[in-house]
């Protein structure tokens, strides 16, 4: 009896085509985008890579249990929020996602479903217009933030403000961006 | 605390933490970089794939087994298949990575995600070639539904303009159809489909989606052609001897990647040039010269017994290409030589009619087709719901007990012979609602 689950046929069996690993590897691809971003909001930066490496590992383990009839995308990222928890757990008090967090950031993934990558990538284009517009305050502490890596207190001595009000603004150009953005997505 | 706690730090919302996160990602994970981790991803579970031996093909349906093993006896597989698995991916780099969600990685990840199995359900449109002075618009149509399961649970329900229907269907123990009067008919459950709904290699084309895809993959240049927002593949035929449509166009879910509409264009000229093609087909074709057609070769089943004799212009004459030794024998087998005769194949000018009876012979049931339609020269498939998910138990077995056979096709006219009407039309699930004949081929 064949190990290969009957709801994939693999077209290794008839000889033409890609094997597995090569579709699998297609698929992945085509939500790896979407996937990071879910971790990004997820987890630090730093555990992200290491997620999402094993996050395709498992999804490759338990593609028999894949019900095709559900969107790829969304399986991958039910395995990912598992594995999130379980980072989350072995950081014991440094939780840096509760669960409300988690859900809705899984509910804001679960929206970038209805596209593919081309459009997910046609969004990221946007969304730097829309950080392009931003007054020069915000620009440059999202700049200094998320280009530059740079921390928060380096970033408040850059631009001569204390720590927190380097939060607020930050937050305030997030949120500035959040609303072009949307204002984009209603004008298409 | 490192950078990236800090950054959390001041995300406190989920919004503020997915905006932050869609920053993060335009501006360092670029397409590039997510292949490489996914390359990366692919090699490791390859590696992992390799050093579990015989567990490489079934490792996706192994779980709770480690997928990376830490610690590994030296093997000189290893290595071997390492390297392999990394040519394997530079070379899939290669292929997909220049243009995210290329024509060709969608046509792979739809050949997944239909390869799976269930209940089905596919609205057929037919258009047929126009009659000589009708205008593409007035092109005969038929619609109808197409309800699958597996390829032993197939029903097949068609209605005509012109009131005609046609029913079949088999439940893996019954192949039936219903002829005009009403009455159940029993057929062979392995008797043939029609050519449209049949894949080259003879299988039923909605059952095997996936091998319909293969075959776009391998026969077919493809471009993306998305339309209004849906996404679209159009193929072509790359003018190779495979025998299938002259261009397919796809539509696929982005979601589930699943094909949710295939038009099939099996070109032909309409029914007056088709017509003349034939004649010109027949010119042709007895030269030997030609060489199989993408658009109307059918090998298998244009050497059906069950054509009968080709009217006057009907079925395959000479035109139809097959030699004396590629004719079917009575059983539907292919002749002594086991393949095609001398010529090789059919006339590359043959037209619809020089492979279906559009006036030709009798048909299965004895009547005439003189008022039958050629082949469908468009086939439109489309995904549509099943009515509350699934197909009642005995959906797809006949309505009543048959009440006879269903007649048998008449002779074949011989190896080499003449074919008679194969089409649609021609056929026996027609409108008088004989049925076609068994599969020899298979």
């Amino acid at each position: 009896m064949s190990e290969i689950p009957p709801n994939l046929r693999l077209t290794a069996d008839s000889g033409r085509g890609p094997d597995a690993a090569d579709v699998f590897a297609i698929l992945v691809r085509e939500h790896g985008e979407r996937l990071l971003a879910f971790l990004r909001a997820s987890v630090p930066s730093s555990s992200v890579d290491d997620i999402f490496q094993d996050t395709v590992l498992v999804a490759w383990r338990r593609l028999p249990d894949y019900d095709r009839t559900r969107p790829f995308g969304a399986w991958m990222r039910g395995i990912a929020r598992n594995l999130v928890l379980d980072h989350r757990s072995k950081m014991g008090r440094e939780r840096p996602t509760d669960d409300a967090i988690l859900d809705a950031i899984v509910r804001r993934a679960e929206a970038e479903d209805r596209g593919d990558r081309e459009e997910f990538r046609a969004k990221l284009v946007k969304l730097e217009d829309c950080v392009a517009r931003l007054p020069d305050e915000y620009r440059t502490v999202i700049h200094l933030s998320y280009r530059l890596d740079a921390p928060i207190a380096r970033i408040a001595a850059e631009v001569g403000a204390n720590v927190e009000a380097v939060k607020k603004r930050l937050q305030r150009a997030r949120a500035m961006v959040a609303t072009c953005m949307e204002s984009k997505e209603a004008t298409t | 605390m490192n950078i990236e706690d800090d950054r959390f730090t001041h995300e406190d919302t989920a919004n503020d933490r997915w905006i932050g996160a869609l920053i993060h990602v335009q501006r360092h994970d670029t397409p590039e970089r997510v292949d490489q981790l996914v390359d990366r991803a692919v090699v490791r579970l390859r590696s992992a794939s390799a050093t579990e031996t015989l567990r490489t093909a079934g490792s996706i349906g192994i779980s709770g087994t480690s997928v990376a093993p830490r610690a590994r006896r030296w093997d000189w597989r290893a290595p071997v298949a390492a390297a392999a698995s990394i040519a394997i991916i530079a070379g899939s780099a290669l292929l997909f990575s220049p243009q995210p969600a290329s024509a060709d990685s969608i046509l792979h990840a739809a050949q997944v995600a239909e390869s799976g199995s269930g209940d089905r359900r596919y609205a057929l449109e037919l258009v047929f070639p126009t009659r000589a002075g009708e205008a593409d618009a007035q092109a005969p149509r038929a619609v109808g539904t197409l309800d699958i399961r597996d390829a032993e649970h197939v029903r097949l329900d068609i209605r005509f303009q012109d009131g005609r229907a046609m029913t079949r269907g088999t439940d893996g123990t019954t192949g039936w159809t219903v002829d005009p009067r009403g009455d159940v008919l029993s057929m062979p459950t392995d008797a043939r489909w029609p050519r449209f709904i049949e894949t080259p290699e003879g299988d039923l084309l909605a059952d095997r989606l996936d091998v319909l895809l293969a075959d776009i993959g391998a026969h077919y240049q493809i471009v993306r052609c998305d339309k209004g927002g849906a996404m679209q593949i159009c193929a072509t035929h790359d003018g190779s001897d495979f025998r299938g449509p002259e261009s397919i166009e796809l539509t696929i879910d982005p979601a589930t990647k699943l094909v949710t509409r295939a038009a099939l264009n099996f070109g032909g000229p309409p029914e007056g040039a088709a017509r003349r093609a034939v004649r010109a087909g027949d010119a042709v074709a007895t030269t030997g010269s030609g060489r199989p057609d993408a658009i109307t070769a059918r090998g298998a089943r244009d050497d059906r017994p069950e054509g009968g004799p080709g009217g006057p212009e009907g079925g395959r004459g000479l035109a139809g290409g097959r030699g004396p030794e590629g004719g079917r024998g009575p059983e539907g087998d292919r002749g002594p030589e086991g393949g095609r005769g001398p010529e090789g194949g059919r006339g590359p000018e043959r037209g619809p009619e020089g492979r279906r009876g559009q006036a030709g012979g009798p048909g299965p049931d004895g009547e005439r087709g003189a008022d039958r339609r050629p082949e469908p020269r468009v086939v439109i498939i489309e995904r549509t719901a099943v009515p509350n998910g699934a197909f009642d138990a005995a959906w797809f077995s006949p309505p009543s007990a048959p009440v006879r056979k269903a007649p048998p096709p008449p002779p074949p006219s011989g190896p080499g012979g003449p074919g008679g009407p194969s089409g649609l039309g021609g056929r026996g699930p027609g409108p008088s609602g004989g049925p076609p004949p068994p599969r020899g081929d298979r």
